[in-house]
């Protein structure tokens, strides 16, 4: 009897014991999650909030007291307006996307110039706006980068360049398409344009990967047909471009 | 003739002194129908924000919105929030979604989207 009784209470010890450090691991775990501060809203009513990956948001402020008194009642309803995704709006012959000259780029709409596409103009920029848009062009049947354009290689090298000069720098790869491309997609009996402008910024990532940048540093996201600057021909180039984020370190 | 015009002199004072003021009350003060849908689309917003952050392994702050790696059941995925001038696009899976704000309740507010992250 008395063993049995010293044996329960070994096991009621022992299970103590694995609550308490579990509760130890999770509270260790809760303090090095990161943690993000949304600001969001108009101006004057923002609303921040905290929140944390993969964990429920914790909303560390309420939301501020409107200034036109008390609300009376909930009217109207919330003004979120679904934006399906864009169908091109005429049959628009493909184009055959070829190697380009500057000149070439220049008449697309690209204020570019081989020679101020520096180090300097690239880090600058980042630093300034945090963010970048690149001329660099892809082969029409496939998203790999076209390594015989000399404008591309160079926006490309660049990049390059300011990476390994800053390596605390991290970036995110934004890979946009046009009209056009879609229909030559379609045409091609591949998948969506998000799928399209996904694997440019990928490939885009895998040159700079294979240049030897950690693929830590570096996110690609297909940003599909999202802010297209317009349906002219030289606005649908602006369209067809990669922009580099700066991500907060 | 002097009193007359004095008169008439004051009363156009007074009455753009009123006319001033009532405008710019009507510029600065939203109705509160307008103060309840703003509310009510933020919190469809932060809703939407937090659902996400927790299916999230990842967030990116980027200087215009983030970038949020997704496990869902189809596998990885990336969800973005971008600031689109006075809305908030959220893309997913290819669908975009547009949250916005309404009219602005301050004359000129802008619509702000900052996420940073917070130190350790």
């Amino acid at each position: 009897m008395n063993k049995s009784r010293r044996w329960m209470r070994s096991l009621g010890y022992a299970c103590a014991l694995g609550v308490v450090l579990v509760c130890m691991e999770v509270t260790v775990a809760a303090g090095s999650a990161p943690r993000y501060d949304v600001t969001f809203g108009q101006q004057g009513n923002e609303v921040q909030v905290q929140i944390v990956p993969a964990r429920a948001g914790v909303a560390t402020h309420a939301m501020p007291a409107p200034d036109a008194g008390a609300v009376t009642g909930i009217v109207g309803s919330p003004v979120v307006r679904p934006t399906s995704t864009v169908t091109p709006k005429a049959a628009v012959p493909p184009t055959q996307l070829q190697s380009q000259s500057v000149a070439d780029y220049k008449e697309d709409g690209f204020d570019i110039n081989i020679d101020t596409i520096s180090g300097e103009v690239v880090s600058g920029q980042l630093a300034e706006t945090g963010r970048l848009s690149l001329a660099i062009l892809f082969e029409a049947d496939s998203s790999a980068v076209n390594q015989a354009d000399a404008v591309t290689m160079q926006s490309l090298n660049q990049i390059l360049s300011v990476m390994k000069s800053q390596p605390d720098l991290r970036i995110a790869v934004e890979g946009y398409v046009d009209y056009t491309g879609v229909k030559e997609y379609e045409a091609l009996g591949q998948l969506s344009d998000e799928d399209t402008s996904a694997d440019r910024a990928a490939s885009v990532k895998n040159w700079l990967v294979g240049k030897g940048i950690s693929s830590d540093r570096i996110t690609s996201v297909g940003k599909g047909m999202r802010g297209q600057i317009g349906d002219s021909e030289e606005q649908r180039a602006k369209n067809r471009r990669v922009d580099i984020v700066k991500l907060s370190n | 003739m002097i009193e007359l015009v004095m008169v008439i002199f004051i009363l156009t004072l007074v009455a753009g002194a009123y006319f001033y003021i009532w405008r710019q009350q009507g510029r600065l003060s939203a109705s509160d129908q307008e103060v309840a849908a703003y509310y009510l689309s933020a919190a469809t917003f932060m809703d939407t924000l937090h659902a996400d952050s927790r299916m999230a392994r990842r967030i990116e702050p980027t200087p215009d919105g983030c970038i949020m790696e997704v496990m869902t059941s189809g596998g990885l995925q990336q969800i973005t929030y971008t600031l689109r001038g006075n809305a908030i696009e959220r893309l997913a899976n290819g669908k975009a979604k547009l949250y916005d704000f309404g009219k602005p309740l301050r004359e000129g507010a802008k619509v702000l989207f900052n996420v940073r992250e917070l130190a350790p």
